[in-house]
C-alpha cells in the first residue's frame, strides 16, 4: 500500500549518514601541506582488502604527483588475522615499488590491530608507486592444506591511510608536461580556479571554460579537483615573479592551479607587456601569480574561434606539445564527426583485438589467480537484438599436468556466462577457440569480460607435494572480440545511464546536446564546468558537440539546466515545470511494505536535485535539470555530486541528495520515452516486446475481426451459389 | 456457368489472401523470448477453448484456423529468420532437408486450410422420372483377373439399379481375356485366359450384360475403358470397378445433375468399403476409428468441389462422352488416368460435381501388399500428374482449380516428408548433427505452438473423420515404399507401369507382409535413438533442454512404429464378402408360426439374425428358409431365401447365421436389393464410427492396440525360428523313433 503525503525536501530520508573517509589534504604553512588517503580511495574494489591462503598478496597504487618534494611518509594500518593461524610464523610483509617497507606479525584478535610505519619518503616517486601486501600464513607447522580457510588476514582499508607531508616546488613545468601535471596523484591539482574576463560570462566563456576543464579533468582520470570561476581583475602591480599573466590580480587564487582563457582582447590587461604580439590560436604555461608553486595556463587567440582551437587542443590528450612553456596552435584539422573520446568506446559490427583496448598478452599461475580482464564501453544508446551474439575468438595457452577440471569461466559485468576447460593432460596451445556470448549480457557503459580462472593441481592435499609451477594460464593479446550489428535506441530518463556513460551530455557519440545556465554567477558557472568536467571523465571525451549558453535551450536537443532553484524560470518553463512535478520517494516501513511519499521540491533546503524527464517542447528529448536552493549551494551539491560515492548512486529520474549524507535518495522511473534511430520494425518489436499484454491483445482483435469478416462472407457467398444448399455444411 | 461462378471463386480467393496477408504481416513481427512465451501460452489455451466450443462450420471454426495460420506462419518465420544451420556443411544440407519437409507441411497446411475451411453442400439434383428425357447410361465394368463371384454381384446390382432399362447397359470390359492374353505363349496363362473369357461370357449372357474384350492389353485400365467407346453409344457412362457395387439410387441421385448442366463432365461419388483396409484390420480399429478414405472423400473432395476441382476417382464416377470423347477418352499418360483426364477436361472448361453421399461399396486391399501397390500407383500417378502436366501452369484452369490439382498432387510428397520428419531426431541424437539452430526455450516458444495448433487444424477441419495420430500412422506405414517409387518417377516420369490392386483376396493364416523388414529397421534405429538419447541426457545436463524435446518426438515415432509393425502383421480374413453391421427387421414362418427378428450384420452373401428363443426349437442348420425382408422398403425382399449355416443361443434368444440362396433371378435380385438398397445404409456406418470415440480416448486406444499387434507381431516373429527348429527337432525325433523301432521289430521286442 502506498502513502501518499506531502513534504519538504528537507525531509528528503537518507538512510546512511555514514561519513566514509575522504582524501583530504591541509595546508600547514608556507609550500607545505599533508595530505591523507584512505586505502579505500586508493583502490578500485570495495570492502576491506582480504589475502586468502597460504601466500597471497595485492598491490594498491599510490600515486604521487609529479612536482612535489615529499618531506615525510607514513602508513597507518589497521588489521587482523584468523584465530585458527599459528602464533608466531603467519606475518605480512610490506612492500614498496618491489623493495621491502616492513614486516608485520599477522595479529591474532578479535578486531584489527592498528600499526603506524614511517619510511623514507625518497622511496616514493612521482607517478604511480605500488603497495603491496603479502601475507604468509599457517595453521600448523606440519603439513597444511594450503587453501584452508583458517588462513586468511584482513585489512581495514577504511582504517588503514597514508599519510604524505610534502613541500610543492616552484612550478617550472612546460606544455609538454600536461599531463603529468594533471595525473590523479597525491598533492597534485586540487584546486582549479577558471578565469574569465569581464563582470558577465558570455555563451563562448562558458563554452571554453568548460573545454578546459574537460581536458585538464580528463587527465586526472578518476578524481576532479574543485573547480571554482572567478571573474578576473587588473592586479595593481605586476607579480614578482614571471608569469603568463602577471597582471592579474592574485587575490582568492591561493591555493589553487590557474586557468584564463579569453581573447586577447579580454586578457591582454593582464598579459604581459612582451605578450602583446602574439597572434593566433595560443597557450601558454606558468608559475600562477598567487601561488609559485601553481601553474597558470593562459588560452587565447585573436578570436573566439582561434580560443576555441586552442581549448580543443588542450583537451586532446594526445596532441603533441612542444617541450615549451607556449605554443601557437595552427589549424586544428578535426574530421567532421571525430569524437575525441579516449577510453575503448566499441562500435557495432567491429572486430577488436583485446591488444585494443590494452590488454597485453597475460600469464596467470597458481591455483585461483586474479582474473584477467578486457574492460571496454559500449555506447550509452547500444540495442542490440534479442538473438544476437558478442563474439571472441581466443588465442590461450595452458599447463600441463593440471587436473582435468581445472577451468576458465567467462564472466560478463559479473554474471558467469561461459566456460573453457583446461582437461588436456599434456596442456595445450589453442588458436581462435570460439565462444559465443549472448549480446544482452552487455550493457551501455563500462563493460566487463572477466576471465577467472581456476586450476587445480593434481595433487592436494595436507601432506600431498603441490607443484603449482605446471598452473599456468596465458590469454594473448591477439584474441578477438566481434560485436554483433546494434541500432541506436535507448530507454529514457535514465540517471543511471547518465552515471555510467554520460548519456546524452558526454558528447562520446557525437551527438549535439545543449547546456543552458539560469545566470552567470560564479557559483553557477563553476557547478557547470564542474558538472561538464565530471560527464567527461566517464570517456575522456570533450563536449565539442554541446550548445553553450544561458536562458532557454534550442528545440531538438537534449538540454542539461544548471541553476539555482528560484533561478530556473530564466530556462524556460518546462524546466520549472519539472522540478515542480515534484520527487515520488519510496521507502519501506518496519514490515517491509514500501510506501511512497511525495516531496516538494519548491525549497531545497540544502539538498541538492538532478531531475530528468521527457522535454516539453522537443520530442523525444531529454531535460534534465542540476538545481540547488542558491548558488553556493548549488556549487556545493554538485561539488558532492561527482564524487564517486554517490555519482555511483544516480538511478531513476530524479536524485536528491544532502551534504551531510553519503546516500543519495532517488525516484525510480515513471513515464518513459525512447531516443534513438530503431528502423520501424525493430521499433515494433521493441514495443511490442515491452508491452507483450497489449500485442497478445491486438492480435486476438484481428483475428476475432477477420474471423467475424470472412464467417460473414461465407454465409453470403454460400446464399448466392445456386449450387448449394442454404444451410451450413455438416 | 452459372452466372457468378467466377466471382464466388474470385471472391473467395482474394478474401483468403487478403486474410494470409493480415496473418503473415502479424506474424513476421519479430519479438523476444518472452513475449513469445506470453503468447505461445495464450494461443494454446485459445486451441483448447476452441475445441471445447467448436464443431460445426461456424465462427469459432474460422477463427481456430485463422489461428492456426498464424501460429505456424510464425513458426516458419521463426526457422527461416534464425534456426536455418550453415556453421558446417553438413548441418546445412540435412538442416536445409529438413526445413523443406516443412515447408511441405506448411505447404499443405494452408492449402487444406483454403479447401477445406468451407466446404460445399450440394443440393441434391434428382433425375427426372419421364424415360425420354433421361440421357442413356452405359455401364462400363473394367476387369482384369477378379473373381467371378464378386463381379456377378457387381453385374447384377448395375443391372438393378432404378434406371429405365431401356436407358441403361452394362458392359464387363474384359482385359483378363483379351486375344493377346488368349494367345500368350505360356500355356498355362493362355488356358488361363480362355477359360476366364469363357466364363465371363456365360456370366454376361446369364445376367443380361454385354460382355466385350479387345486385341491388346495396351494402357491398361484407360485403353480398356477407350477401346469400349466406340462400340457403345450411351450419353453417360458409369465407370465401376468389379468389385464396387451400386446401390439402386445411383443413377437416380447422379444423372440429373447432367441434365441440369450442359457443361459437366463428371459426377463423382464416395468410395464406400465395406472391408476394413489392412491397417484398420492388424490393428483391430474397423468398428470404431474412420476409414482412411473417408477424410478425402467427406470433406477434401467437398473443398474441391466448392472450387469445381473435385476430380475423377477412377469409379463411382458417371462422365459424359462426349466430353470425353473430345479428349480422346481416357487419358494415359500417368498411370492416375482418372485424375489426368478430369484436369484435361477441367482446363477445357467443363464443369465437376461431387455428390458426397456414398452409393457404391467396394472392397478396400486386402493385403499390405496390396494397399502398398494401390498408393504406390497413386504416388506415382500424381507425381507425373505433377511433372509433366504442371497443373500450375496449364492453360484453361481458374487459379483456384490450379491450387486444387497442386494440393491433390503435391499431397503425394508425404511419404519423403515422414522419412525425413521420422530421421531427423536421430540425426542430432545419434551423431550429433546440428539441424537447427534454436535452444529449447526457443523450440518451445515458437514451436509447440506449430504443433498444438496443427493437431488443432486437423481436429477441426476432419475430426469427425479423422481420429488424432491416424494421418501420422497411415503416412508412416506408406513412407518407405512410396517413396522409393516417387523417387522412381522423378529419374523418369514415363517409367511406372499401372498395377491393378489385388481385391477379394483371402487371408487364411496369420502372416508377417513380406514388406516389414524396412520397418525392422527404422525401429532399431529409434529404439536405439531411445537409449542413445537417454544416456546423453543424463551425461550432458547443458543440452538437456534440446535432448528432452527431441526424445519426445523420437518417442512419438517409436508408438508409431509399433502401430506401423502392428499393420504389417497380417490377420486371417475368410470371408471375402465383408459383413457390415445393420438392425433391420425381419420375420419368417416356421412351424405355423410367424417369427420376428431383425438382422445383426449383413453381407452381399449372407446376413445374422437374432431370432425369439422360441424359433430354437424349428430351426437347423442346413435349413432353407424364406425371410420377408420388405421392410427395407423393397418389394423384391418379401422373399428372401437362406440357408441357415450356424445356430447360436445367446441370452436373449437365437443368433442365426445364414447364405444367401442365389439359385433364380429373383433371388438374386432380391438379396441384392437387401444388401445394397440405399445409401443412408453406408453413410450410418461411417456416422457410428465418426462419434464412437471421444478425442481424448482416441489415442490410448489407437496407442493399444499398436502396443498389443506389435507385440504379437514381435512374438511371431521370434516364433519363426523357433517353430522352424522345433520342426527340425521333430522331424529327427520322428526319424530316430522309425530306427529304434526297426531295430526293436528286428530284434523281436
Amino acid at each position: 500500500m502506498f502513502l501518499i503525503g506531502a513534504s519538504s525536501a528537507q525531509d528528503i530520508d537518507s538512510a546512511q549518514r555514514v561519513q566514509r573517509p575522504q582524501i583530504t589534504s591541509t595546508a600547514l604553512g608556507g609550500d607545505r601541506y599533508r595530505v591523507v588517503a584512505p586505502l579505500s580511495e586508493l583502490r578500485a574494489a570495495a570492502g576491506p582488502l582480504h589475502l586468502r591462503g597460504a601466500r597471497a598478496s595485492e598491490t594498491i597504487s599510490v600515486p604521487v604527483a609529479p612536482g612535489v618534494s615529499i618531506e615525510s611518509a607514513r602508513l597507518r594500518l589497521r588489521h587482523t588475522g584468523s584465530l585458527g593461524m599459528m602464533d608466531a610464523r603467519p606475518h605480512l610483509r610490506i612492500s614498496l615499488n618491489d623493495s621491502l617497507l616492513a614486516q608485520l606479525q599477522t595479529p591474532r584478535a578479535a578486531t584489527t590491530t592498528a600499526h603506524e610505519l614511517g619510511f623514507d619518503p625518497s622511496r616514493l616517486r612521482g607517478g604511480y608507486n605500488s603497495l603491496t601486501f603479502e601475507a604468509i600464513q599457517r595453521y600448523t607447522d606440519a603439513c597444511q592444506d594450503p587453501n584452508a580457510a583458517e588462513l586468511w588476514t584482513e585489512v581495514d582499508t577504511l582504517a588503514s591511510e597514508v599519510e604524505l607531508v610534502y613541500r610543492r616546488r616552484a612550478f617550472s613545468g612546460r606544455l609538454s608536461d600536461l599531463d603529468q601535471l594533471m595525473a590523479p596523484g597525491l598533492g597534485g591539482a586540487e584546486s582549479l580556479a577558471v578565469l574569465t574576463a569581464g563582470e558577465s560570462v558570455s555563451a563562448d566563456q562558458l563554452r571554453w571554460g568548460a573545454l578546459v576543464v574537460q581536458g585538464l579533468a580528463n587527465r586526472m582520470r578518476y578524481r576532479l579537483p574543485e573547480i571554482s570561476h572567478v571573474a578576473a581583475r587588473r592586479a595593481a602591480r605586476p607579480a614578482a615573479y614571471a608569469s603568463p599573466a602577471p597582471m592579474l590580480d592574485p587575490s582568492g587564487l591561493a591555493g589553487s592551479d590557474v586557468v584564463l582563457v579569453g581573447t586577447f582582447a579580454q586578457l591582454r590587461p593582464f598579459m604581459a607587456p612582451a605578450a602583446n604580439a602574439q597572434r593566433g590560436a595560443y597557450i601558454e604555461i606558468g608559475p600562477s601569480p598567487a601561488d609559485h608553486t601553481r601553474f597558470l595556463l593562459l588560452i587565447a587567440g585573436e578570436t573566439p574561434a582561434e580560443v576555441m582551437r586552442a581549448a580543443t587542443a588542450l583537451g586532446l590528450i594526445n596532441f603533441p606539445f612542444a617541450n615549451a612553456a607556449s605554443a601557437h596552435i595552427g589549424a586544428l584539422d578535426i574530421p567532421d564527426g571525430y569524437v575525441p573520446a579516449m577510453d575503448n568506446i566499441v562500435h557495432p559490427e567491429q572486430t577488436y583485438s583485446f591488444a585494443d583496448f590494452g590488454l597485453a598478452t597475460t600469464t596467470r599461475a597458481g591455483l585461483t589467480p586474479n582474473p584477467i580482464e578486457l574492460v571496454f564501453d559500449a555506447p550509452a544508446d547500444f540495442w542490440v537484438a534479442e538473438e544476437s551474439e558478442v563474439v571472441l575468438q581466443l588465442d590461450f595457452a595452458y599447463g600441463a599436468g593440471m587436473r582435468e577440471d581445472s577451468v576458465v569461466n567467462v564472466t560478463v559485468n559479473g554474471l558467469f556466462q561461459r566456460a573453457l576447460s583446461l582437461s588436456e593432460a599434456a596442456g595445450g596451445l589453442v588458436n581462435n577457440y570460439e565462444l559465443r556470448l549472448p549480446a544482452r549480457a552487455f550493457r551501455p557503459g563500462r563493460n566487463r569480460v572477466s576471465f577467472e580462472i581456476a586450476l587445480a593441481a593434481r595433487q592436494t592435499g595436507e601432506c600431498a607435494f603441490e607443484n603449482d609451477r605446471n598452473l599456468l594460464f596465458s590469454l594473448r593479446d591477439s584474441s578477438t572480440i566481434s560485436f554483433p550489428p546494434a541500432s541506436r535506441f535507448v530507454e529514457l530518463p535514465n540517471l543511471r545511464l547518465l552515471g555510467e556513460t554520460g548519456f546524452p551530455f558526454a558528447g562520446a557519440n557525437g551527438q549535439p546536446f545543449a547546456v543552458r545556465l539560469t545566470d552567470d554567477a560564479p557559483e553557477t558557472v563553476a557547478a557547470a564546468w564542474t558538472m561538464m568536467a565530471r560527464l567527461g571523465q566517464i570517456h575522456r571525451s570533450l563536449a565539442l558537440t554541446a550548445d553553450f549558453g544561458f536562458g532557454e535551450a534550442p528545440r531538438g536537443l537534449h538540454t542539461l539546466v544548471i541553476g539555482a532553484r528560484p533561478e530556473l524560470a530564466a530556462a524556460g518553463d518546462e524546466a520549472n515545470d519539472l522540478t515542480n512535478a515534484g520527487f515520488i520517494q519510496v521507502s519501506s516501513t518496519s514490515r517491509g511494505s514500501p510506501v511512497q511519499s511525495r516531496v516538494d521540491l519548491s525549497a531545497l533546503g540544502g539538498n541538492g536535485l538532478l531531475i530528468s524527464g521527457e522535454s516539453t517542447r522537443s520530442h523525444r528529448r531529454l531535460l534534465a535539470v542540476l538545481t540547488a536552493q542558491s548558488p553556493h549551494a548549488l556549487l556545493e551539491a554538485t561539488r558532492d555530486l561527482v564524487a564517486p560515492s554517490r555519482w555511483s548512486q544516480l538511478d531513476g529520474r530524479a536524485a536528491v541528495w544532502r551534504p551531510d549524507a553519503d546516500a543519495v535518495a532517488t525516484q525510480p522511473v515513471g513515464e518513459t520515452f525512447h531516443a534513438g534511430d530503431l528502423d520501424r520494425a525493430q521499433r515494433a518489436s521493441y514495443v511490442f516486446s515491452s508491452n507483450a499484454v497489449g500485442w497478445i491483445g491486438g492480435i486476438t482483435a484481428v483475428l476475432a475481426a477477420l474471423a467475424g469478416g470472412l464467417t460473414y462472407l461465407s454465409r453470403r457467398l454460400r446464399r448466392a451459389d445456386p449450387r448449394q444448399t442454404k444451410h451450413p455444411p455438416t | 456457368m452459372p452466372p457468378g461462378h467466377f466471382d464466388l471463386f474470385r471472391q473467395r480467393f482474394l478474401s483468403a489472401v487478403a486474410a494470409f496477408a493480415v496473418l503473415a504481416a502479424m506474424a513476421a513481427m519479430p519479438v523476444e523470448l518472452r513475449a513469445q512465451g506470453m503468447l505461445a501460452s495464450v494461443t494454446i489455451i485459445c486451441f483448447a477453448l476452441a475445441a471445447y466450443f467448436g464443431g460445426g462450420y461456424g465462427y469459432i471454426r474460422v477463427f481456430a484456423v485463422l489461428l492456426t495460420v498464424f501460429t505456424s506462419t510464425r513458426y516458419m518465420f521463426w526457422r527461416v529468420q534464425e534456426t536455418v544451420p550453415f556453421d558446417t556443411p553438413v548441418n546445412a544440407v540435412f538442416g536445409l532437408t529438413l526445413f523443406g519437409a516443412e515447408i511441405y507441411g506448411y505447404v499443405i497446411l494452408l492449402l487444406s486450410v483454403f479447401l477445406c475451411t468451407d466446404v460445399i453442400d450440394r443440393k441434391p439434383a434428382i433425375a427426372p422420372l419421364p424415360a425420354d428425357r433421361l440421357p442413356s447410361v452405359d455401364v462400363f465394368i473394367p476387369t482384369y483377373n477378379e473373381d467371378e463371384d464378386l463381379l456377378e454381384i457387381t453385374i447384377r446390382a448395375a443391372r438393378a439399379m432404378d434406371y429405365p432399362p431401356s436407358r441403361l447397359s452394362v458392359h464387363v470390359l474384359d482385359d483378363g481375356g483379351t486375344d493377346q492374353k488368349c494367345n500368350d505363349a505360356n500355356p498355362e496363362k493362355r488356358a488361363a485366359a480362355l477359360a476366364r473369357r469363357k466364363a465371363l461370357q456365360a456370366l454376361c449372357a446369364q445376367t443380361g450384360a454385354t460382355y466385350r474384350t479387345r486385341a491388346q492389353n495396351t494402357h491398361a485400365k484407360a485403353g480398356n475403358i477407350n477401346a469400349a467407346l466406340p462400340d457403345t453409344d450411351g450419353d453417360l457412362i458409369l465407370i465401376l470397378d468389379a468389385d464396387h457395387v451400386p446401390s439402386r439410387e445411383f443413377l437416380r441421385r447422379t444423372v440429373g445433375y447432367f441434365v441440369d448442366d450442359p457443361k459437366l463432365f463428371l459426377v463423382q461419388t464416395p468410395h464406400f468399403f465395406l472391408n476394413p483396409d489392412p491397417v484398420e484390420r492388424n490393428l483391430g480399429t474397423f468398428e470404431r476409428m474412420p476409414g482412411e478414405n473417408e477424410m478425402f472423400y467427406s470433406v477434401i473432395q467437398r473443398g474441391l468441389d466448392a472450387l469445381n476441382g473435385s476430380f475423377f476417382c477412377g469409379s463411382a464416377a458417371v462422365l459424359r462422352r462426349k466430353c470425353l470423347e473430345e479428349v480422346g477418352g481416357v487419358l494415359g499418360d500417368s498411370i492416375t488416368e482418372d485424375a489426368e483426364t478430369a484436369l484435361e477436361l477441367h482446363s477445357r472448361g467443363y464443369r465437376s460435381a461431387y455428390v458426397p453421399r456414398p452409393m457404391v461399396a467396394g472392397l478396400a486391399p486386402e493385403t499390405f501388399a496390396g494397399f502398398i501397390d494401390q498408393r504406390m500407383r497413386w504416388a506415382q500417378g500424381m507425381t507425373q500428374i505433377m511433372l509433366l502436366k504442371n497443373p500450375l501452369l496449364k492453360r484453361g484452369l481458374t487459379l483456384p482449380q490450379r491450387l486444387c490439382y497442386l494440393n491433390s498432387c503435391f499431397y503425394w510428397f508425404f511419404p519423403m516428408a515422414r522419412l525425413v520428419f521420422v530421421l531427423a531426431p536421430l540425426l542430432y541424437i545419434l551423431l550429433g548433427v546440428q539441424l537447427v539452430n534454436a535452444n529449447a526455450g526457443e523450440f518451445i516458444a515458437y514451436g509447440v505452438p506449430h504443433v498444438v495448433g496443427a493437431l488443432l487444424l486437423s481436429a477441426t477441419l476432419f475430426g469427425r473423420v479423422r481420429w488424432l495420430f491416424a494421418s501420422e500412422l497411415y503416412e508412416l506405414v506408406q513412407s518407405v515404399h512410396c517413396t522409393a517409387a516417387i523417387f522412381q518417377v522423378f529419374r523418369n516420369p514415363r517409367t511406372p507401369q499401372f498395377v491393378v490392386t489385388p481385391k477379394g483376396e483371402r487371408l487364411e493364416e496369420t502372416y508377417i507382409s513380406k514388406l516389414a523388414l524396412p520397418f525392422y529397421w527404422l525401429t532399431s534405429l529409434v529404439l536405439l535413438g531411445e537409449v542413445v538419447g537417454a544416456v546423453r541426457l543424463v551425461q550432458d545436463p547443458t543440452q538437456a533442454g534440446m535432448m528432452s524435446i527431441l526424445l519426445v518426438w523420437n518417442t512419438f515415432h517409436l508408438a508409431l512404429l509399433l502401430g506401423a509393425l502392428g499393420a504389417v502383421y497380417e490377420r486371417t480374413q475368410r470371408r471375402s464378402n465383408p459383413r457390415l453391421r445393420r438392425a433391420v427387421p425381419i420375420s419368417f414362418d416356421l412351424g405355423g408360426t410367424n417369427y420376428l427378428a431383425a438382422t445383426s450384420d449383413v453381407s452381399a452373401s449372407g446376413l445374422r439374425f437374432n431370432a425369439p428363443r422360441e424359433a430354437l426349437e424349428e430351426l437347423a442348420v442346413d435349413q432353407l428358409l424364406v425371410l420377408d425382408g420388405s421392410r427395407v422398403g423393397r418389394r423384391e425382399c418379401a422373399r428372401l431365401s437362406v440357408l441357415i449355416e450356424s445356430i447360436w443361443e445367446t441370452p436373449d434368444g437365437v443368433s442365426v447365421g445364414a447364405s444367401f440362396v442365389k439359385e433364380t433371378n429373383d433371388q438374386w435380385r432380391a438379396a441384392l436389393a437387401f444388401a445394397y438398397t440405399r445409401g443412408e445404409v453406408w453413410s450410418e456406418h461411417q456416422l457410428s464410427r465418426s462419434n464412437s470415440t471421444a478425442i481424448l480416448n482416441q489415442i490410448p486406444f489407437l496407442f493399444g492396440q499398436s502396443v498389443t499387434n506389435a507385440v504379437a507381431h514381435m512374438k511371431a516373429l521370434l516364433r519363426g525360428p523357433k517353430d522352424a527348429m522345433e520342426k527340425r527337432a521333430a522331424g529327427f525325433g520322428r526319424r530316430c523313433l522309425l530306427v529304434l523301432d526297426r531295430r526293436l521289430v528286428g530284434t523281436g521286442h
